[in-house]
């Protein structure tokens, strides 16, 4: 059969042209219904499928309330009882209404908890993308390459520092008394790594300095072993490196953050501090 | 101006001999129609039936688990397996974790928290996630930035280290390891025993590893990885999904997980025992 299928022009069959605009129409009203009972922000009566509960629109997750059950009765889910469900439900629908009414009362304005949790969390927000990234090797490696310097052993040096001797026929224990806070302070100055250990870093193991004079008295150094740093390996200074690159994406993007959050503002400075402010 | 001829025959669909029916054509539309409406709400209610389940009753479930597999599968390939791999093996050069070991950082393995992961992610911006706690790095001059941490010497690095290589059996020197044993459990300093516990089990809570097994997150376990690591510092993160993947796949990807890391049901044998 060499028929045509949609009729001859000009002909039009009106029961079944009404029946497609029909089904179009309800076709489109179906889609338009779902979208505006669905869509979020979209005010609704009904729950959807993954929350417990929407309070004024904001949604209680199922999730959340099964952990906080959990939490709170110290028994699984399936073994609590309904009245605890219950009292549970109550409670984050109550937390709900206080955070919004919070958020009415503009606490970020007024309370400083409120606004240190907020700065807090926004510093975390700007990074967030960067803490969960992961660098590709060409860019660890040119990090690598551009910082050298950086990536080294830690050298270590193991060192007898002689200040005290005990006088002959003094009295031990009144000695000691008076010696101790110079050994406590000459012993802080040796793991501080201050002024001794630049007296004694380039000296080989065996060796010992000049007679250094300090505040607390006169100080000779012994050094024992003396380990220099040794250049590491890309391979081996890999997870340093890769926390240094996050380290300094970090601090880029918090910089390029404040950066846009300034220009966008209108900062007004007092006169007095105007001149020289330069954030 | 030139007129575009009429043609003089109706336009066809299809080649000549071919064409279907009026009829046909509705009819295979509407068939279409009721399908897909069919298909759209077989979907919906799974979806809803798969929410409104309990996370850990799903696996097992002959009618929700294949589902949420399916579909976890899909998201799992487009979403998480670009850091832990198609089957989710990890990759311990870069502290990603085995997810199919059956060893859990985070908790225990229920489906529940496996979501809370995925939901809220680990060390992101969002403080229902997990992160309470990092791995100081004990070389640094302010071993965590949160709280104040006084840093090791680089002997008791080395001590703690061979403490740690007595307790995976490992070859060690036991008057170094001793002196490890007391910078571990020392009080005021280092403080590993308050994350790692008294017998460095570990704390599934605040996602600090048992140090007794031979699971390692980072490294080969060798003395030179164990030492990076308490050198170093590690504070791995998981991005929060929350927002960015709709509910039912969130749920999926975490039964897909639960999947992964689950015992292969025993063998059947029809032999008798012997």
């Amino acid at each position: 059969m060499n028929g045509p299928i949609l009729g001859k022009p000009g002909e039009v069959n009106f029961p079944r042209a009404m029946l497609l605009y029909a089904l179009g129409a309800l076709l489109g009203l179906g889609i338009a219904g779902y979208g505006l009972f669905t869509a979020q922000g979209t005010v609704t009566r009904g729950v959807p499928a993954e929350d417990v509960a929407l309070v004024n629109q904001r949604p209680v997750l199922r999730s959340d309330f099964i952990t906080q059950l959990e939490s709170e009765t110290g028994v699984k889910f399936e073994q609590a009882s309904r009245a605890d469900r219950l009292r549970v439900l109550t409670e984050m629908v109550n937390e709900e209404l206080l955070v919004q009414r919070g958020l009415e009362l503009d606490f970020a304005e007024t309370d400083q908890d409120t606004r240190n949790a907020l700065v807090a969390i926004v510093n975390q927000q700007m990074v967030a993308d960067v803490a969960i990234s992961t660098p590709t090797e060409q860019q660890l490696r040119e990090w690598y390459d551009a910082h050298r310097p950086d990536y080294s052993t830690e050298p270590t040096m193991t060192a007898c520092d002689l200040v005290l001797a005990s006088p002959k026929g003094a009295d031990a224990q009144a000695f000691a008394a008076q010696a101790l806070p110079r050994a406590q302070a000459a012993a802080s100055a040796l793991r501080a790594g201050e002024r001794l250990f630049a007296f004694a870093q380039g000296l080989k193991a065996g060796a010992t300095t000049d007679a250094v004079s300090l505040p607390d008295g006169v100080h000779v150094v012994l050094v024992q072993k003396n380990v220099p740093p040794v250049p590491m390996s890309f391979e081996v200074a890999r997870d340093k490196v890769a926390g240094d690159y996050k380290a300094d994406r970090e601090a880029r993007i918090t910089a390029a953050t404040m950066r846009f959050l300034r220009e966008r503002s209108r900062i007004v400075v007092a006169d007095d501090y105007s001149a020289d402010y330069k954030p | 101006m030139h007129m575009r001829e009429r043609p003089s025959s109706p336009p066809t669909a299809g080649l000549p001999g071919r064409a279907l029916p009026r009829g046909a054509l509705l009819a295979i539309t509407a068939l279409l129609l009721l399908l897909a409406g069919l298909w759209w709400r077989h979907e919906a209610g799974q979806r809803t039936r798969l929410l409104r389940a309990l996370p850990d009753a799903i696996p097992g479930d002959p009618t929700l688990e294949p589902w949420a597999l399916a579909r976890g599968g899909r998201a799992w390939e487009r979403h998480c397996s670009n850091c832990h791999g198609p089957a989710g093996k990890g990759d311990r050069a870069r502290g990603v974790p085995d997810l199919s070991d059956g060893d859990w950082l985070y908790g225990t393995g229920r489906v529940l928290e496996i979501e809370r992961v995925v939901l809220y992610g680990i060390r992101t911006a969002n403080s229902k996630g997990w992160r309470l706690s990092v791995m100081p790095g004990y070389a640094r001059r302010e071993p965590d930035p949160q709280y104040h941490l006084e840093p090791l010497r680089p002997g008791e690095i080395d001590e703690v280290t061979e403490y740690l290589m007595k307790l995976q059996g490992q070859p060690y020197d036991e008057a170094v390891a001793a002196r490890g044993l007391l910078v571990y459990k020392n009080q005021s300093r280092g403080l590993c025993w308050d994350c790692h516990g008294e017998n460095a089990h570990g704390n599934p809570a605040i996602g600090a590893p048992r140090l007794t097994d031979s699971t390692w997150l980072y490294g080969d376990g060798s003395r030179a990885a164990i030492r990076q690591s308490i050198a170093g510092g590690r504070a791995g993160s998981c991005p929060a999904w929350i927002g960015r993947l709709d509910a039912a796949t969130i749920r999926s990807l975490a039964v897909w997980v639960h999947h992964l890391s689950a015992p292969a049901p025993a063998p059947t044998t029809t032999s008798p025992a012997p």
